[in-house]
């Protein structure tokens, strides 16, 4: 073997393989190496991706091999997967520098298995393959969530990891149903597709070649939170660690979306999808009090954009989903690494938390108030508990960034694929949708560009300013409360890790805002829209003006601490019926199973040891009476085992 | 009297979570400057629809002036007012929020 044949093959090397057999070093790499070992290896991942020629979208560079009959094709890259990688690539890096200070050898293991995942499931050609990686971000990106290691989040990360469990096995038998339709395994569109109109008589009448690109775009939903299997997100995403959830937030969802691009562009219920998760989100987003939980309500509205877009299916449309996925990962890991800081600043992660006495001087125990600091009138008769200490402004600087762009201002990252969808919506001739997307957008601007700047940065600066006012005039006042509490607040410092891959992640949504050709050079079709025109500047400038005087008019109302119910909450009140006979049911029947067959086995162990009459004892009788775990588990196992075979045959 | 007098100093940082008094010099700013940023944005949006897009027809909208000021009002206070009233139905005050 020459050396260019080995230099070749390292070449080819795909950088999910890469990842993943680098990851498996981490633990035993000590703290700093750690984090600098995930970047040099995101690093090499993208020297190798952009070192294979380059390529048109009709031919692609392919590493292939052969399994049985099959052709697997692990390392596609084709312009659509390469611009997924490179931004999940540049994710990676991004948030290691933000975890360089993390000690946590499982974390950091399942971060790179994460990316591995998702890197894998953008490049790969064939279905198998795209499964496995499908599973193992389902599976690292379940680590990243019990990290936090809360009594909350491992019940969180136990319902994320049987959501995702659950749509890989819608995926799982798609692809099954499509290898028995086609003989291949090849990702192709479906061109064809799924006519919802005669639904009921294709699956009758063409069962596999029907329920193969149903139950796919079933498993592809659940990732993609597609409302209402979406539920997962908000809460996931709010729970994970804080390290983990900037990775979160641009890993599972986008490669989702990538899917759906490859294999769905043009299925028109798509753009139904994408406008029902643009307003969901934005409501949901503004009706949110926890940070993280605002900021993923947001994902499923921009979700929604590229959703739309998707089902629009234009080149200029597809072009505009994949971009705004790329615009998206940047502003959005930018905004989990802020609202990370935030929290450490600020001593919590939520926006309002009522500071236990009103302002009349009462207590947060009074009955006359309805616990959302209001008093029976309605009025808001609480104080805002402040943070912990003020918030820097270069952390609301680096912010504003990330939600200036979210919400589609001139000159930065979300600006430069936001109105190439609005456009592509347009030129299709719908109107409607391309009314309700702008309003989604203008919700998006008011919740994630106002209402938590306001409640971070300036509310309590206004508040403070008041209080200094109020204590200027009520000196023996302020003699007697500060006598009382002489301990000053904890000073907590962000780590220069985390400034610096803050200000990163805002550089280049600066970047690539000003220099969109650098983004546009990499879609999958050739761009024929700039957004430097006067249309879409003075769209967005009217339309972010008129949502910013609402905001002032509404701001007061917008307040208020709680939990709220998602979709979730009906459909498992709704499902409790059906969860007890299902549960209840199977239960029943693997128990007494069970017992039948522990009992044949124990009479014919006896048998054969020619032991009759010498029975065990009651107390024995009992225990084999119970259904064990292990039991349970190996007849689900066995049960999965034959549907799967049945299935394959 | 040092120790009433450090007390009463710190008792006024506190007071306002660690805030300088020049906070207090500095509030109008903190709503002047979004709102004047706001409006000169409106402004330049509508100057800009009236000078380079006067006959631009693409949809049946673009024929009503700053019909994006309008829209952009009426769509955020419609988002608003949707979410308050949702907010009375799914927002459950009794669970506190996540702390940090």
């Amino acid at each position: 073997m020459t050396m260019d044949t080995i230099a070749t093959s390292i070449v080819n090397l795909p950088p999910s393989v890469l990842l993943a057999g680098g990851a498996l070093l981490i633990p035993l790499l000590p703290r700093y190496f750690r984090a600098a070992w995930m970047i040099l290896l995101s690093v090499l991942g993208l020297a190798f991706l952009w070192s294979l020629p380059a390529v048109q979208a009709s031919e692609f560079f392919v590493v292939s091999a052969t399994y049985g009959d099959y052709s697997l094709m692990p390392y596609v890259s084709d312009p659509l997967g390469r611009l997924f990688a490179t931004i999940f690539l540049m994710v990676l890096i991004t948030g290691s520098i933000y975890a360089w200070s993390l000690d946590d050898r499982g974390e950091s293991l399942g971060t790179t298995l994460y990316g591995a995942g998702a890197v894998g499931v953008v490049l790969a050609g064939d279905y198998l393959t795209l499964f496995i990686f499908w599973e193992l971000m389902a599976i690292a990106s379940t680590w990243l969530i019990w990290s936090r290691r809360e009594v909350g989040s491992t019940a969180v990360g136990v319902r994320y990891l049987i959501y995702h469990l659950m749509g890989g096995g819608f995926l799982l038998m798609g692809i099954l149903f499509q290898i028995q339709s086609t003989g291949s395994i090849q990702l192709q569109p479906f061109t064809e597709g799924i006519s919802w109109g005669t639904l009921g008589q294709d699956v009758v009448s063409n069962p596999s070649g029907t329920l193969g690109p149903l139950f796919l775009l079933l498993g592809v939903a659940v990732n993609a939170a597609v409302v209402p299997l979406h539920a997962w997100l908000p809460d996931a995403y709010a729970k994970a660690s804080w390290t983990g959830s900037v990775f979160m937030s641009a890993l599972t969802t986008k490669s989702a979306i990538y899917v759906m691009i490859r294999l769905f562009p043009g299925l028109d219920i798509l753009l139904l999808a994408g406008l029902v998760m643009a307003v969901f989100g934005t409501i949901y987003g503004l009706l949110s009090n926890d940070v993280r939980q605002i900021l993923s309500y947001s994902i499923i509205a921009q979700l929604g954009y590229m959703m739309a877009a998707v089902g629009v299916g234009s080149e200029m449309a597809l072009n505009g989903a994949a971009a705004h996925a790329f615009s998206h990962i940047l502003y959005k890991s930018l905004l989990f690494m802020c609202a990370g800081a935030m929290a450490v600043y600020a001593g919590r992660a939520t926006l309002v938390e009522w500071d236990g006495s009103s302002r009349d001087g009462s207590t947060s125990d009074d009955a006359s108030r309805d616990g959302a600091g209001r008093d029976g009138a309605g009025r808001d008769s609480q104080q805002w508990k402040q943070p912990d200490q003020p918030l820097p402004w270069g952390l609301f600087a680096l912010y504003m960034i990330g939600a200036l762009s979210i919400s589609g201002v001139p000159l930065l990252s979300g600006f430069i694929s936001k109105p190439m969808i609005l456009e592509s919506l347009g030129k299709a001739h719908h109107e409607a949708g391309l009314l309700i997307l702008i309003a989604a957008s203008i919700g998006t601007f008011l919740h994630t560009g106002l209402k938590i700047p306001y409640a971070m940065w300036i509310k309590p600066r206004l508040d403070a300013s008041s209080h200094l006012i109020d204590d200027a005039t009520q000196g023996d006042v302020v003699e007697e409360e500060t006598s009382q509490d002489v301990e000053a607040p904890q000073k907590h410092k962000l780590p220069l890790s985390q400034w610096m891959a803050m200000s990163l992640g805002a550089g280049l949504c600066l970047l690539f805002g000003l220099a969109p050709e650098l983004l546009y050079g990499w879609l999958p079709y050739p761009v024929k829209f700039s957004p430097f025109e006067a249309y879409p500047i003075s769209e967005s400038l009217m339309t972010l003006s008129g949502g910013f005087f609402a905001f002032v008019l509404f701001r007061k109302w917008l307040y208020r601490p709680g939990t709220v119910l998602d979709l979730d909450w009906m459909y498992q009140k709704g499902g409790q019926p059906l969860r007890k006979v299902v549960v209840d049911t199977s239960w029943s029947v693997f128990g007494a199973v069970d017992t039948v067959v522990q009992r044949m086995a124990s009479s014919m162990t006896q048998w054969f040891r020619g032991e009759e009459g010498t029975g065990p004892t009651p107390a024995q009788r009992f225990h084999l009476a119970q259904p064990s775990i292990e039991s349970a588990i190996a007849w689900i196992v066995g049960t999965m085992l034959v549907v799967g075979l049945a299935l394959l045959l | 009297m040092s120790q009433s007098h450090s007390t009463r100093q710190s008792g006024v940082e506190q007071s306002g979570a660690g805030q300088s008094p020049k906070t207090s010099a500095w509030k109008h700013w903190f709503v002047i400057i979004p709102v004047m940023l706001a409006l000169l944005g409106g402004i330049a949006g509508v100057i800009l629809e009236a000078v380079y897009l006067a006959d631009y027809a693409s949809h049946w909208w673009n024929e009503i002036p700053a019909f994006y000021l309008l829209f952009g009002l009426g769509s955020a206070v419609l988002t608003l007012g949707v979410a308050l009233l949702l907010q009375r139905v799914l927002l459950h005050p009794q669970h506190g929020g996540d702390e940090a």
